[in-house]
């Protein structure tokens, strides 16, 4: 396999991992939202008012990270 | 001002000395409170002092580059470009509105926080780097130069030009409500006075002077937005951090909903109908329902404005501006850091200003108490003579009940200081801010459009041998016109704040989504197929929203006005799909320029 194929095959598996732990922020926790309102504590007020917007950022943040050593390992980076 | 190494390896000193300035200035206009300086005056010195600086940033950043005016030189620096993609993004709706509407429509609403920090993740990794690396000056250049064609680039140029012109159109609407709020002027006179200034941002400098005043209006914003909520959560004695003491607040205010019967003492249909568009408080502050059309209302949402996130091309086109791939995504998520500082303290404002309304135990605390009191509040007249504010004692007891105060939304932050006993100075800072929220993002889109239809339609379609300068002319007459027809539409008062945000979205992502990221994750994407894509995926999505909006169709699946996206997107994925396996791949050169934007080494393609 090429240097730029294998640079691409890799920058994929990347993109579908970022995309799984979106989706999960996204849309999946909110989808039981009303569970997690079950103690004394406002679950799903949280999820939605801080928690998810915290995991973006992160998460963004990781995948820079991430993306930028598969740029180096291929040489490819700026 | 002369800096040594220049404007731009200065800028945290730059900014960090406007920073305190700007602070001075604030503690200077409390202190003239405070000798007794009229509100009316401070209100006036805030607003003019804060366009005033705009405006000077304006004309010192004035250029006749193609490359400065266009793509502000490509050298901002990824942490000042998230600030000013976050003053770009963050709208009147994200100021004004977005507190408010939490207030009155508790979790559902939470969607729209959602949906719009979450887009951020799909820009990071599926185009603001691409882009980038491909060098463009605009989104349908882009389009344009990947499927190739005179109609492919118009097509993305109709798609761009109804998209902002939707969103800033609320945005006008947005400076005006402000402006005639707090320099006492009317609201179609208002809207002119915020087109004026908007325009002194961006006419001499382009992209150039609209990222540098997108900086400064952010620091504007962002504190004028987390003073108050601060103040409050201390005063209130909740704790010093808001965002954390917002949850025990929270659990008090659910007690208090027991108390006020929110959610059970409804409207009458004779208050309501006096009270008109304003609304009472109907539902519980975190009641996440567990049915299935709930849910589904909040997955369609946070969808269709997470895919609007990554196809609106002012938000994109800021990308363009950083020296390099890396520091476009590292850029991504910076802007995500600015939003969230007043993402997360939207929430917490919704719930200190609840709690302050409906706890008995405070001063504040109007609800259950009596009428005639109620209406002697200086904020009460002052918002109810406006419209914004109305008390209907329905039942006549001369107490106010929780179905007996209607309110519109956008006073949640424009009117909280008052609520809540604090001085004027911060209900003109608030002024302020949001004045520089609904600025800065009417200014990136109108850059947005005049550069779409400048570049695109006018050097590529029409005149490609114009020279620079006659460009440069042609795209500053043109964001006159564009703006002149944006004042004179929300001169109009057709559209509301919110409703216009979302549409925008939805435009955007059913006309461009697919084709943008398709044209970098799909080589075989070409452009019979992306024409299809856009084509239909408009037009499905305008069609849906004409139908249920003003033809009187029942929607499909509980999918109103603000979700038609979730019509558009899917026909425009399968025309685009289908289309293109349909017709021939694309040839070697296009296959040979995907290739070149998928990495970050090399010239831009479009440089090469």
């Amino acid at each position: 396999m090429s240097n730029a194929s294998n640079h691409w095959e890799k920058t994929k598996s990347l993109l579908f991992k970022t995309l799984a732990i979106w989706a999960v922020f996204a849309f999946v926790i909110h989808w039981f939202g009303a569970a997690l309102n079950s103690g004394s504590f406002p679950g799903s007020y949280f999820m939605a008012g801080m928690g998810s917007q915290l995991a973006f950022a992160i998460l963004i943040f990781w995948f820079v990270t991430r993306q930028g050593r598969i740029d180096d390992e291929h040489g490819v980076s700026e | 001002m002369k800096l040594e190494g220049g404007f731009i390896n200065n800028l945290s000193k730059v900014y960090g000395i406007y920073t305190l300035g700007f602070l001075g200035f604030v503690i200077l206009m409390a202190i003239l409170e405070q000798v007794g300086v009229s509100a009316d005056a401070i209100g006036w010195m805030f607003v003019g002092f804060t366009i005033a600086i705009y405006a000077l940033i304006g004309v010192l950043s004035r250029t006749m580059e193609s490359g400065q005016y266009y793509v502000a030189g490509r050298e901002v620096p990824a942490v000042f470009n998230g600030m000013a993609t976050a003053a770009d993004w963050m709208s009147g709706a994200s100021f004004i509105a977005m507190a408010g509407g939490i207030y009155l429509k508790g979790y559902p609403y939470m969607a729209f926080l959602v949906g719009w920090t979450g887009g951020y993740v799909l820009v990071a990794s599926l185009l603001a780097p691409y882009l980038r690396k491909f060098g463009c000056y605009t989104v349908p250049d882009f389009i344009g130069t990947r499927y190739g064609g005179n109609l492919a680039r118009l097509c993305a140029v109709i798609v761009l030009v109804v998209a902002s012109f939707t969103y800033v159109t609320a945005q006008i609407t947005g400076t005006g409500i402000v402006a005639s709020r707090a320099l006492n002027i009317p609201f179609n006179v208002a809207v002119w006075i915020g087109l004026a200034g908007i325009l002194f941002c961006s006419m001499l400098g382009g992209m150039r002077a609209v990222t540098w005043t997108q900086v400064a209006q952010y620091i504007v914003l962002i504190v004028a937005y987390l003073i108050p909520v601060f103040w409050m959560s201390n005063k209130l004695g909740y704790g010093l951090i808001p965002h954390f003491a917002q949850f025990d607040a929270v659990n008090r205010v659910q007690e208090l909903q027991q108390l006020h019967q929110v959610g059970t003492l409804l409207p009458t249909a004779e208050a309501q109908a006096e009270a008109g568009k304003l609304a009472a408080l109907k539902v519980g502050i975190n009641d996440a329902s567990d049915t299935l059309m709930a849910k589904w209302k909040f997955f369609t949402l946070v969808l269709c404005m997470m895919a609007g996130t990554a196809s609106l091309p002012h938000v994109l086109m800021r990308y363009f501006t950083t020296a390099s791939v890396k520091a476009a995504r590292q850029s991504v998520g910076w802007s995500l850091v600015f939003i969230c500082l007043l993402y997360l303290t939207a929430p917490a404002l919704a719930t200190f200003t609840k709690l302050s309304l409906l706890d008995p135990n405070l001063a504040t605390g109007i609800i259950g108490k009596s009428v005639a009191d109620a209406q002697a509040l200086d904020w009460v007249q002052k918002w109810s003579s406006v419209g914004f504010l109305k008390i209907v004692d329905g039942n006549g007891d001369g107490l106010l009940q929780i179905n007996e105060f209607f309110m519109k939304g956008d006073i949640v932050v424009l009117a909280t200081p008052e609520i809540a006993g604090l001085p004027y100075v911060i209900s003109g800072l608030v002024a302020a801010g949001g004045l520089a929220a609904a600025m800065s993002t009417a200014d990136g889109l109108l850059l947005a459009i005049a550069n779409a239809l400048s570049h695109d339609l006018y050097y590529k379609i029409i005149d490609p041998k114009a020279d620079t300068k006659t460009r440069l002319v042609v795209a500053r007459i043109l964001l006159v016109v564009v703006g002149a027809a944006g004042a004179w539409t929300a001169a109009q008062g057709l559209t509301g704040i919110l409703g216009a945000v979302a549409w925008a979205f939805c435009f955007a992502n059913s006309g461009l989504f697919f084709p943008l990221v398709l044209g970098v994750w799909w080589k075989r994407a070409n452009r019979a197929g992306a024409i299809a894509g856009m084509v239909g995926g408009f037009g499905a999505g305008a069609w849906y929203l004409y139908m249920v909006q003003f033809g009187g169709m029942t929607p499909w699946l509980g999918l109103d006005g603000l979700r038609f996206g979730m019509i558009g997107m899917p026909v425009s994925l399968i025309l685009m799909v289908v289309v293109s396996l349909a017709t021939e791949e694309p040839d070697a050169e296009t296959q040979k320029m995907v290739d070149e934007i998928r990495i970050p080494k090399g010239k831009a393609v479009l440089d090469a």
